[in-house]
């Protein structure tokens, strides 16, 4: 390496002594605030969407759960019923005179 | 105000001892952030999310080391991951103009960064310095930067990094020599 690099390169890694501290921002306590109390509105917000939209689900599925009972409880009424007409020779739906 | 104390009343949640703590440690993570990612918007973000983590984990200080030892770890770990970060986008950057999408720049990797802190006659030689230290590998640049550009002590550097005063020396003689390779490298191809 000749000696111009080797002084040029020395030259650079000494560019960096007594560098000074750069400084701040001197608003920076306030930006924090600022952010930390958006952040714990939007977490809120957030939260409230989110229960909304769990509470609708529940209210839906209970809607089809209710439904699903009611049918299985009606056709199984029926299915009696019909058991005990074919087993006396009673068609519910046709009379022969 | 005594570090036990003003550890106690932020636990607390108090609010002028954050403000005091931030106060305190702010030019000292700015300057350490900033010598990192070398970009002073990004540079402020981090600083911001450094204080807020600070904050937000204070309950989990343990009171093993000097709370200042542990907002230094704070801001080369956050500063790390922003690089990584930067790193990951301009490989997606360069793929994706590989595809022909020319909206996509890339910013020129030359040196830039000018440190408010440097004396003007070096100014030009501490942008070559400041673009070959973002070259080194993490453990290098944590070294040199919070010895040389944060003016820590070893004994210091060795607690922020936890490692010991010896690995501390020895990243340091690896990273001088690998800055003095990459400045070779850099003043062949643009003297």
């Amino acid at each position: 390496m000749n000696n111009h690099l080797e002084n040029k390169i020395d030259k650079t890694l000494q560019s960096i002594d007594g560098i000074e501290r750069a400084t701040g921002n001197p608003f920076l306590y306030g930006k924090i605030m600022n952010k930390m109390n958006a952040d714990r509105k939007a977490i809120v917000y957030t939260g409230k969407v989110v229960f909304r939209y769990a509470f609708l689900i529940l209210v839906l599925a209970g809607i089809n759960f209710f439904t699903l009972y009611k049918k299985e409880k009606s056709t199984k009424e029926k299915m009696i019923s019909e058991a005990f007409a074919s087993e006396y020779f009673i068609n519910s739906k046709t009379f022969e005179y | 105000m005594e570090e036990l104390q003003l550890i106690s009343l932020i636990q607390k949640k108090d609010e002028n001892a954050f403000r005091y703590l931030v106060e305190t440690y702010n030019d000292k993570v700015f300057n350490t952030v900033l010598s990192f990612v070398q970009q002073v918007e990004d540079a402020e973000d981090i600083c911001q999310e450094v204080f807020i983590e600070v904050y937000q984990s204070i309950d989990k200080f343990k009171n093993e080391s000097k709370i200042y030892t542990w907002i230094y770890r704070i801001a080369v770990s956050k500063s790390l991951d922003h690089l990584k970060s930067k790193k990951r986008k301009k490989r997606f950057a360069f793929l994706q103009s590989l595809f022909g999408n020319e909206g996509i720049s890339l910013a020129a990797d030359k040196p830039h960064f000018d440190h408010p802190g440097v004396q003007l006659e070096n100014k030009e030689h501490s942008k070559v310095l400041f673009y070959a230290i973002s070259k080194l590998p993490e453990k290098q640049q944590t070294a040199f930067t919070l010895t040389k550009v944060e003016g820590l002590s070893y004994a210091e550097v060795s607690e922020i990094m936890e490692v010991s005063v010896s690995s501390v020396e020895s990243l340091l003689f690896r990273a001088n020599q690998n800055l003095r390779t990459l400045l070779e490298n850099y003043y062949q191809k643009n003297l």
